[in-house]
């Protein structure tokens, strides 16, 4: 049984289109759309609040109807049994955090008692006891997180959504709440769509990833084949540090393929093969740079090994940034300090990267380039 | 629309509205009709053009209209920009005597417009004013330094009677700011000038431009000014053809002819309005992320801003209204008979408008009807406001437009349009007909007040509420309405001030027999007798200084959340 | 003239004692047609019992004369309603042409010859028009507005003023005259009405307009604002002032005054009765009783000049000015009635040039 329905969603302001033709379906878990800013992922889930009404398209939760615009369906936000966690929180800042969490219980007509009880252990459990007096304006940015939650959670939902919940912590707070944030909501047992740009926040906190962009779905699939499978260049390059390059597949074999690289003076890279991989296509090559091994001597073997120029260094305590020049091209690769490889004080000295191939997605240019490149 | 509505369950929001936008329309559609079909004493004349001819093909039409453009602009940019400035001070700033700063703002409100001008006039008058008999008889100071009847002095001396609104306008949302929005800036290297000027102001866009058309408006239908100070200087304003339309033709249909080119100036205005503010969710100040607001330590210029506020206080109201008790207490105003004050002191005027026969009787009516308008319109201002920016209906911008209109039409033109939608019905010639047309007559306030706050609200804080099950009343009442408080709270004082003096719009609905505390005390304004109405004008003012500075601190008004 | 004061007197004791009984009104019936015809208006309006007023006055006068007369007349219950003139006229006009009956009388100056252009006024000739110093036939003048030539006495010299209206127009006086909008319906375009009807002669008529118009002064809207600027000093001479407003600031020590030379100009203060009043005999008891030398007393004791002939009063034209002064009234019957037309006609293009 599908929680979340949606089929056909169409949204457009003006000339944009927020939302072109969008449908998925979502049984319970976590489900991350991820995306740029601008690229719809706000409006589908405005839109699965009611708070937006789509142009075309329709939803389901639980299998009801929500909105239907070919059946002038249109169940009202106060109606659908969702919660909802606001980038900015929208805590009202003229009421207390118990009256914040208690304003969706008291619009039922459940017994006072009955909301203090639950106000008082939904607080309890996104670990903010004995705050229920305080006003909004005295709590941290953690905390303020934390009742926006309770305040969702504590209507015990169908579904609960959230955009950007974690966009206003700063790094080290993100870091942590995010993994809190899964386990509170595993917890409560209510699935989610968690709606996010940045991609390592979606990986740790979903069981599965929807990648938009300019309106459309672009992959859905789970963190893991996502990262390792990209549907097109756009997912690749979106998800992770990665250098986008031109190549041409020289020999496809059954379970690899070959590819040269004008951009890496024509070097030759052996890859996964992909599954329209022919011989001659045009194609591109996604390579995650947090992927590839640094060397100051040459390695031990030869395959998928090319020679740079180090142009130069950014320290970042932990890590460090190696701006290297391979070919016409500069690759920013990061290493951790204790990578023992990296000895290289001055500029402009050798360098040597390894890209296993698993650090490479492949992406064939469409099909119709082919009998081109044939042709030529 | 009706069918969405129903849906999104603001059917009862989106209902209000129409009633409210159809009782402000009915009158205007109906002498906008009258225009076309009727002549002089509106007798019926088929479909004639005549009207609109006659306009379009004044000569004295442009140089009029570029007049009253000059002095409207004029006065309702020094006024709101003024009245922003105090608003900033009394918010975000660290001057001294916090609780006197708040209020010395608020006082000349309470003064009427015409006092101000008849004040003005006193002191700035260039023969017999006493500014200049002053510069005359101490420094020998030969020409007429100030001119009470030029230009300049109109913009002043109404810019004045605008400051309140801005004020008002801009001093929730100066309060209710999150300091956020301010401090990236500091971190960033800006000086706190630069931030004020940079992010604090932007920031205060919608609720400056909302008073700036409303004032700029009131500007351009204003009269008194004109007749007082425009008129003796030879500055024609456009206002002046509807009134002569009205006053020497008895042609309604003309005078509306000549308010169409008012409404064409409003239009345009509001037009900038809401382009300039479409992109609601940059305005808002008031934001789900909770923050106490801070004030900004500006060292030493607290006190050259503690001067700035008691310099508006004493030409806003201490240095007009210290001018008019001297004039009622002297036998008649020239410039000896003042200076020899208070050698000369006479009480007749007090005497005589103390036993004016409906100054308490008219008192319990103007009370009564004064608040249940406030009451009143400023709810349905909010309502409406929150329809236009808080559903999604389709078109609902035409309110926008819709409740300011009878801003467009001078008092006396809009007034026949309530008579004639009336006339016909049981409620003419009763209270409830008063009522109406002062609804009409102060919605444009309420409206742009609430449309100017509204948009300082993050929009998110009303989408959690309707996600959580709030319908549309809960939304409206718990999250909307107690975030607006402080312009509730200003809209609500000002409006009261407003209607219990001034019933210009519905004067012809006042029923015989119903003592009608303005009409009768304020006609000495209305005729201009000065010393009657600056005795009634002291006395007025006392009863008002005395009631609000109790009212502030007995019930605690707070202009802030 | 003795014996009219004496009755005057005596009816005013009378109304006040007016319990002493009906047999000594009956008496003095007969000398005056006033009290024949108040007993039979009275009874009918009895029966009406209640009457409604518009008025251009202050309140406090409204309140005072109907105070009087419903004293004078008890069971007639009245209530008023106060306003401009052009509020006026659209009020009445619109309430006409609604079939709406809620006033019965409109006291104003300009106001009721354009409402009875627009056929809602009842004609009514009063019994005491013998009296009046200027009479309608169609509704009652029960009062006058009388402009005097007013100057400041510590700006100008006795000397050096102006003989007459035409003299005001002297180049002379350039930067010394408050003058008010001719092209208004204001005092000074009445004062050209009724010249224009006085001389009957256009070219001198004409020089004077363009006389008035090479002063080159700014020109004013507020009749009392404009005589406030004159007491200050701000100019020396009011084109025109109010004969009433001139006495009572004279006799506060004020420094202004009259120039008598300049014979004051009359103006009818009318009391309209509405074409379609529910209550037309307390409108003709009102208007009569008004005419009548006890309501022109009320009348006089709140200010207002009297329109009875030889009714001695502080604002009477006999008290301010030298005897065998001849008022100069208004009769132009187009200026009363579309004033617009009238100064399209006669003055816009002298004034405009």
């Amino acid at each position: 049984m599908a929680i979340l329905k949606v089929e056909g969603l169409v949204k457009a302001y003006k000339d944009l289109k927020a939302l072109d033709d969008v449908s998925f379906e979502f049984g319970k878990g976590i489900l991350s759309i991820l995306g740029p800013s601008g690229c719809g992922k706000t409006t589908l889930l405005r839109c699965i609040a009611g708070l937006e009404v789509p142009d075309e398209g329709s939803i389901y939760i639980d299998d009801k109807i929500q909105t239907s615009i070919h059946e002038a369906i249109l169940v009202p936000p106060y109606s659908r049994e969702i919660g909802f966690v606001f980038q900015s929180y929208a805590l009202w800042p003229h009421m207390s955090v118990y009256k914040n969490v208690a304003f969706g219980l008291k619009l039922r007509n459940i017994p006072e008692n009955e909301i203090r009880k639950k106000v008082e252990s939904t607080l309890d459990l996104v670990g903010l006891p004995n705050l229920g007096e305080r006003y909004p304006s005295q709590l941290s940015g953690g905390q303020q997180q934390r009742v926006a939650l309770a305040r969702s959670i504590a209507m015990e939902p169908r579904l609960i959504l959230l955009d950007e919940p974690l966009s206003n912590l700063d790094a080290k707070l993100r870091e942590e709440m995010r993994v809190e944030l899964k386990k509170l909501i595993k917890k409560v047992g209510i699935s989610a769509l968690y709606v996010t740009h940045d991609q390592e926040e979606a990986f740790v906190i979903s069981d599965i990833v929807i990648v938009m962009d300019k309106g459309k779905i672009l992959q859905y699939a789970t963190p893991d084949q996502i990262y390792n499978r990209p549907a097109d260049q756009f997912v690749a390059s979106f998800i992770g540090r990665s250098v986008l390059v031109e190549g041409k597949m020289l020999k496809v074999e059954s379970e690899r393929c070959q590819v040269t690289v004008p951009e890496f003076n024509h070097a030759t890279i052996i890859c996964h093969r992909p599954e329209n991989a022919a011989a001659g296509a045009a194609c591109k090559l996604v390579i995650r740079t947090g992927e590839i091994r640094l060397n100051s001597k040459r390695f031990d073997h030869t395959e998928n090994v090319l020679e740079g120029s180090m142009n130069s260094r950014e320290y970042r305590g932990g890590l460090t940034d190696h701006r290297i020049q391979v070919g016409s091209r500069e690759i920013v690769v990061t290493s951790h300090k204790f990578c023992p490889m990296i000895n290289i004080e001055g500029d402009n000295e050798k360098i040597f990267l390894h890209i296993d191939p698993s650090a490479i997605s492949v992406i064939v240019d469409r099909p119709q380039a082919v009998p081109q490149q044939v042709g030529a | 629309m009706v069918k969405l509505a129903y849906r999104q369950g603001i059917l009862i929001p989106l209902f209000s509205s129409i009633l409210a936008g159809s009782l402000i329309v009915t009158p205007i559609l109906i002498v906008l009709f009258r225009s076309i079909t009727t002549t002089r004493l509106g007798a019926a004349a088929g479909f004639t053009v005549e009207n609109y001819f006659r306009v379009f093909t004044d000569p004295q039409i442009l140089p009029m209209l570029n007049n009253s453009l000059l002095y409207a602009a004029g006065a309702a940019a020094l006024g709101t920009g003024l009245g922003a400035l105090l608003g900033w001070i009394v918010a975000r700033t660290n001057t001294p005597g916090k609780a006197l700063v708040e209020l010395m703002p608020l006082y000349p409100m309470l003064m009427p417009p015409i006092m101000k001008n008849i004040a003005w006039i006193l002191l700035l008058a260039p023969k017999s004013g006493i500014l200049n008999g002053f510069l005359h008889e101490s420094l020998g100071i030969q020409e007429q330094v100030f001119n009470a009847f030029s230009l300049p002095a109109m913009i002043w001396v109404f810019g004045l009677t605008c400051v309140p609104l801005g004020y008002l306008f801009l001093l929730p949302v100066f309060l209710s700011f999150d300091p956020s929005l301010e401090e990236s800036a500091y971190i960033a290297g800006s000086r706190p000038i630069h931030t004020t000027l940079r992010i604090t102001f932007p920031l205060a866009v919608p609720a400056f431009l909302s008073a700036f058309v409303l004032n700029f408006l009131r500007g351009l239908r204003s009269f008194e000014t004109p007749v007082l100070q425009g008129s003796p200087g030879g500055i024609n304003v456009f206002v002046a053809k509807v009134y002569d339309s009205m006053s020497i033709e008895y042609n309604p249909g003309l005078a509306t002819a000549y308010s169409s080119v008012l409404i064409l100036v409003s239009i345009l205005a509001l037009v900038f309005y809401v382009r300039a503010t479409r992109f609601s969710e940059r305005y808002a100040t008031i934001t789900g992320k909770g923050y106490s607001v801070k004030v900004i330590d500006i060292g030493k210029w607290k006190y050259a801003t503690f001067l700035a506020v008691f310099a508006y206080f004493l030409v806003g109201i201490a240095i007009p209204f210290v001018v008019l008790i001297v004039v009622s207490l002297i036998p008649y105003y020239d410039y000896e008979t003042f200076m020899k004050f208070p050698a000369n002191i006479d009480i007749s005027n007090y005497y005589r408008v103390l036993k004016h026969p409906s100054f308490v009787s008219g008192l319990y009516n103007s009370l009564f009807l004064s608040l249940a308008i406030a009451l009143t319109t400023v709810l349905a201002g909010i309502v409406m406001a929150f329809t236009i920016y808080r559903t999604k209906i389709y078109g609902s911008k035409v309110f926008e437009f819709i409740g300011t209109m009878p801003l467009a039409f001078p008092p006396l033109v809009l007034s026949l349009g309530l008579v004639l939608a009336l006339i016909g019905t049981p409620a003419y010639n009763t209270l409830w007909a008063l009522g109406v047309g002062l609804f009409v007559a102060y919605f444009p306030y309420a409206l742009r007040n609430a449309s100017g706050a509204i948009v300082n609200i993050h929009k998110e804080l009303d989408e959690a509420a309707w996600v959580h099950g709030a319908r549309w009343r809960h939304v409206f009442f718990k999250v909307t309405l107690p975030l607006l408080k402080p312009t509730v709270a200003g809209a609500l004082f000002y409006i009261f001030i407003e209607a219990i003096r001034n019933i210009d719009v519905a004067v012809l609905l006042v029923a015989p027999g119903t003592e009608y505390g303005p009409v009768t005390l304020f006609e000495y304004f209305r005729v201009g007798q000065w010393a009657e109405a600056a005795a009634g004008g002291v006395i007025y003012l006392i009863i008002l200084i005395l009631a609000v500075s109790i009212a502030k601190f007995v019930f605690k008004i707070k202009f802030s959340l | 003239m003795g014996r009219k004061t004496l009755l005057a007197v005596a009816v005013s004791i009378l109304s006040v004692t007016i319990t002493l009984g009906s047999a000594a009104l009956a008496a003095s019936a007969a000398a005056d047609p006033f009290n024949k015809v108040s007993n039979e208006l009275y009874a009918k309006a009895k029966q009406e019992g209640a009457l409604v007023v518009y008025s251009v006055w202050d309140v406090e006068h409204i309140v005072a004369i109907l105070g009087a007369f419903s004293k004078r007349y008890p069971g007639i219950k009245t209530n008023y309603w106060q306003g401009r003139n052009p509020e006026i006229v659209t009020r009445v006009v619109t309430e006409f042409q609604a079939g709406r009956d809620s006033v019965d009388a409109i006291l104003s100056d300009n106001a009721p010859p354009v409402i009875r252009a627009a056929g809602a006024i009842m004609s009514y000739e009063t019994v005491q028009k013998d009296f009046l110093v200027l009479h309608d036939p169609t509704m009652p003048i029960v009062s006058l507005q009388i402009q005097a030539l007013t100057y400041n006495t510590k700006k100008m010299k006795r000397e050096d003023l102006p003989k007459s209206w035409e003299d005001v127009a002297n180049p002379k006086y350039k930067g010394n005259v408050a003058l008010d909008d001719p092209m208004r319906a204001g005092p000074l375009s009445t004062q050209l009405a009724a010249l224009k009807d006085l001389w009957k002669d256009d070219a001198r008529f004409a020089r004077f307009v363009k006389g008035l118009k090479a002063l080159n002064v700014p020109v004013h809207k507020s009749t009392s604002a404009m005589f406030r600027l004159v007491i200050s000093g701000e100019y020396a001479i009011a084109m025109p002032a109010l004969l009433h407003d001139a006495l009572t600031e004279k006799e506060k020590g004020t420094p202004v005054d009259l120039v008598v030379t300049a014979p004051p100009i009359v103006f009818p203060r009318y009391a309209g009765i509405y074409a379609k009043a529910a209550h037309p005999n307390a409108a003709k008891l009102l208007t009569e009783w008004l005419i009548s030398t006890e309501g022109q007393a009320a009348l006089d004791s709140v200010g207002r000049e009297a329109s009875r002939k030889g009714f001695q009063s502080k604002t009477s034209i006999e008290n301010a000015y030298p005897a065998g002064t001849k008022p100069i009234p208004v009769n132009d019957k187009l200026f009363m009635e579309d004033p617009k037309k009238w100064l399209d006609i006669n003055v816009k293009l002298l004034w405009e040039g």
